[in-house]
């Protein structure tokens, strides 16, 4: 899933300073999940923006809603009554989000309020952490079900480097070593050979190195 | 209004294990509360969300959690959740600008009627010195 989280007041208020009636959108999906804007980060959001506004002597008026999913058309044509009642939308959405509703409601302002961080999985209630950077082609058969893309700082191909040092990454001692765990894992398969063959050099193509991608399915086409 | 007049609007959210028990034994020996204090029971101090605080304040001038001891917790981990909440509510009421002291959190066990009339008068003394949320909506 889609893992953000709110960005700082400071930076939601600056941008949403001129406007006296603002619609709040949130996502019901990802990141209700990550809880950085579900309906209740929408009504705590609200009700911040409200205090603050209210401190200033410049009361500000706010719809809320939170569609099941904000980066589909069903489900953001939902939202249009609220859209046009309002000066501009604050998303809580992600980055896809925001611009599924700029692209689905042209002429309407739409402020991000969350900042889409990474692509990953909840490890545990509040806690989350990156799995995987979308590169476009998978390589998880060679390292054992790890990413080296983005669990290894370097995302080396053909690790571990140097400086690995009792299974945590010298770029951070938090950090597990994606290697060492790549190691573990073919160890606990049997698999330890696999480590002998060297992954050539990545295409970058598939991933953003290859300008902005798109999938047709012409048989899913309507 | 002068500071003379206010009566700060608080709302106390009061674990029915503890603060219950102790409001109770507070009133039976004497306590009146002000007015403007609004008592809400929750069946623990965990079923209080960040969004009841928010709203609470946003109508009032504080708020008030009363829960029972660490690891008095009849759920296990309520008041340890409420902690956090609080904590949480407070960075956003610093990233705002309004006085976090606005939101405080006693840890009782039941039937402590004494400390619950010391800390909500105190409470409601430290409200008045500070005056009138300016993060409150209109009446
Ligand atoms: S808008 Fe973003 S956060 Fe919401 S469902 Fe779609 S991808 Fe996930
Ligand atoms: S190898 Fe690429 S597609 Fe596979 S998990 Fe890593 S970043 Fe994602």
């Amino acid at each position: 899933m889609i893992v953000g989280e709110r960005k700082p007041m400071q930076e939601i208020l600056d941008m949403i300073a001129d406007h006296k009636k603002i619609f709040i959108a949130g996502c019901g999906t990802c990141v209700a999940v990550c809880m950085a804007g579900g309906d209740k980060e929408v009504s705590i959001l609200s009700s911040a923006i409200k205090m603050a506004r209210n401190k200033e002597n410049k009361p500000i008026e706010i719809l809320e809603q939170t569609p099941l999913r904000q980066c589909e058309w069903e489900f953001v044509d939902e939202l249009k009554d609220k859209i046009e009642a309002c000066e501009a939308v604050l998303s809580m959405a992600c980055g896809i989000g925001v611009q599924t509703l700029v692209e689905r409601f042209p002429k309407v302002i739409v402020y991000p309020a969350v900042n889409t961080t990474f692509l990953g999985l909840p490890e545990e209630q509040g806690v989350w952490s990156e799995r995987c950077g979308a590169c476009g082609n998978c390589v998880l058969d060679k390292t054992g079900g790890i990413c080296p893309i983005v669990r290894c700082s370097k995302s080396l191909l053909n690790g571990p480097c140097g400086g690995s040092q009792d299974g945590k990454c010298e770029v951070d001692p938090e950090v597990d070593c994606a290697w060492q765990l790549i190691y573990d894992r073919l160890k606990t398969l049997g698999k330890l050979d696999d480590l002998t063959e060297i992954l050539p050099p990545k295409d970058w193509s598939t991933g953003r190195d290859g300008g902005p991608r798109k999938i047709v399915r012409e048989d899913m086409k309507l | 209004m002068t500071k003379r007049d206010f009566k700060p609007k608080i709302t106390v959210f009061y674990c029915e294990h503890s603060g219950l028990l102790s409001a109770d034994m507070a009133i039976k020996s004497g306590f009146v509360y002000p007015e403007s204090v609004r008592m809400i029971k929750v069946p623990c101090s965990g079923k209080i969300e960040s969004i009841h605080i928010m709203r609470a304040l946003e109508e009032g001038d504080g708020v008030v959690i009363y829960a029972c001891h660490k690891e008095a917790c009849q759920f296990l981990r309520g008041n340890l959740r409420a902690e956090a909440r609080l904590a949480y509510i407070k960075n956003i009421l610093k990233e705002i600008s309004i006085e976090e002291e606005r939101v405080q959190m006693y840890y009782l066990s039941p039937s402590n009627g004494v400390k619950f009339t010391r800390t909500l008068s105190t409470f409601y003394e430290d409200l008045k010195s500070l005056g009138p949320n300016a993060g409150r909506a209109e009446e």
